[in-house]
């Protein structure tokens, strides 16, 4: 019996000093791994700040150096590919609201499209309109319908805004996603080929790759 | 008469160039004459000033008036053409409707963040637009128990969450949750829109 004690308190005495050093490795190479990530960024010129910031809401937090540091790879996995989307120029509010479209299901297509409608406009209020009409459960291709007619008509980023506002209204008193896109929609700017328009279909050059169930 | 013809060129020549000159003033009249228009605020002066705001005031209505028709009829239209309207209402039909000017501000905008923690010991707002960070910004307690704090925001897209005696996140319940995929912590999103 004491012979056992004696084992089970050197092994607790050996253990914690291996997990605080596991724990130590465990931080330094999620440290090493955020740093090469936000130094490829700096290399290849692209912004920097949406991962530090990243980091900081971590921290904040109270996350794991190595939860953060695959937060960090993610956005950074995100951000490149709407940087690559929408090369060869693209703003960082661009490129922070395009990685959000990402994330929310939005296809690489349906965001090209976007920002080429943008034309010299920025391109940020119509992926953030479109990512807010999904997060309420409109389709991906009815949200990127609409905002394509939106931009068509050169809304303004506050038309957008309302838009989603009354949208969210709509929804939370309990009408259907994409139907209540489809009135805002005919009030405000008289249909887009949304839910309720037979035969418009792809003719505005929309991808139906990648919608939502 | 072919004669003439150089002479009288010459003549009127010679008027049209005296008509071009200024009025010979005196450097010191002209000065004291401006100085007693300004620092005297001459009668004179102000009457003008008032005809001339008047004139200002009304060519603004009518420009407005005119602008305000168009691009409620342009943006109505099917033509695919529309003027670039904003005004801060939330309601969408209005803001396409009612014109306010077609040029935006993108300057920061008063925001007020409030929550209802009348438990609470202290309560901060982390957010992207303070990177995060604790202790940046501390929201003041009210006698009915709601933290309030304002600050002021660029247009663009924020994601924050309220941070409650240093310990515990709470989301604003006021505005949009936004699911933390990464760390977990439920936050709240705010939209800022362009000041009209």
């Amino acid at each position: 019996m004491i012979v056992r004690r004696v084992l089970l308190t050197c092994g607790l005495l050996l253990a914690v000093p291996v997990q605080a050093q596991s724990s130590a490795d465990a931080e330094r190479a999620a440290e090493q791994r955020i740093d090469a990530i936000v130094r490829d960024f700096d290399r290849r010129g692209l912004p920097t700040d949406l991962l530090k910031a990243k980091v900081a809401e971590g921290t904040a937090k109270g996350a794991t150096p190595t939860r953060i540091a695959d937060a960090v790879a993610l956005l950074a996995s995100r951000v490149d590919s709407v940087a690559r989307l929408l090369a060869p120029a693209a703003t960082t509010p661009e490129l922070h609201a395009g990685a959000e479209a990402l994330s929310v299901g939005v296809s690489a297509p349906s965001l090209r499209t976007l920002r080429s409608a943008a034309g010299r406009r920025s391109a940020e209020p119509y992926f953030l309109f479109v990512v807010r009409l999904m997060r309420r459960g409109v389709t991906q291709e009815q949200a990127v319908r609409a905002a394509r007619a939106l931009i068509d008509r050169q809304a303004a980023p506050n038309t957008l805004l309302a838009l989603a506002d009354d949208l969210a209204r709509d929804v939370a008193a309990g009408v259907a996603p994409d139907a209540a896109l489809n009135d805002r929609m005919t009030r405000l700017v008289g249909g887009f080929g949304g839910v309720n328009s037979a035969g418009i279909g792809n003719a505005n050059g929309l991808s139906n790759t990648g919608s939502k169930p | 008469m072919p004669d003439e013809m150089p002479t009288l060129d010459t003549r009127v020549d010679g008027a049209l160039a005296a008509m071009r000159q200024p009025p010979a003033v005196p450097r010191d009249a002209a000065t004291q004459f401006a100085a007693r228009a300004v620092l005297a605020n001459a009668p004179l002066a102000r009457a003008r000033s008032w005809s001339w705001r008047a004139a200002a005031a009304i060519a603004i209505v009518a420009t407005g008036t005119t602008i305000f028709t168009s691009a409620r009829l342009l943006s109505r239209s099917d033509s695919g053409v529309a003027a670039t309207v904003a005004v801060p209402s939330t309601d969408a039909d209005a803001a396409f409707g009612a014109l306010a000017v077609p040029v935006l501000s993108t300057a920061a905008r008063p925001i007020v963040f409030e929550l209802d923690a009348p438990s609470a010991h202290s309560v901060q707002v982390l957010g992207d637009f303070n990177r995060w960070s604790r202790g940046a910004t501390s929201m003041q307690r009210g006698s009915d128990g709601h933290w309030r704090m304002t600050t002021m925001l660029p247009p663009g897209r924020y994601v924050y969450a309220f941070l409650v005696d240093g310990r515990t996140f709470r989301r604003d319940p006021l505005r949009d949750a936004i699911e933390d995929r990464d760390f977990g912590v439920t936050g709240s999103e705010l939209v800022v829109g362009e000041a009209p």
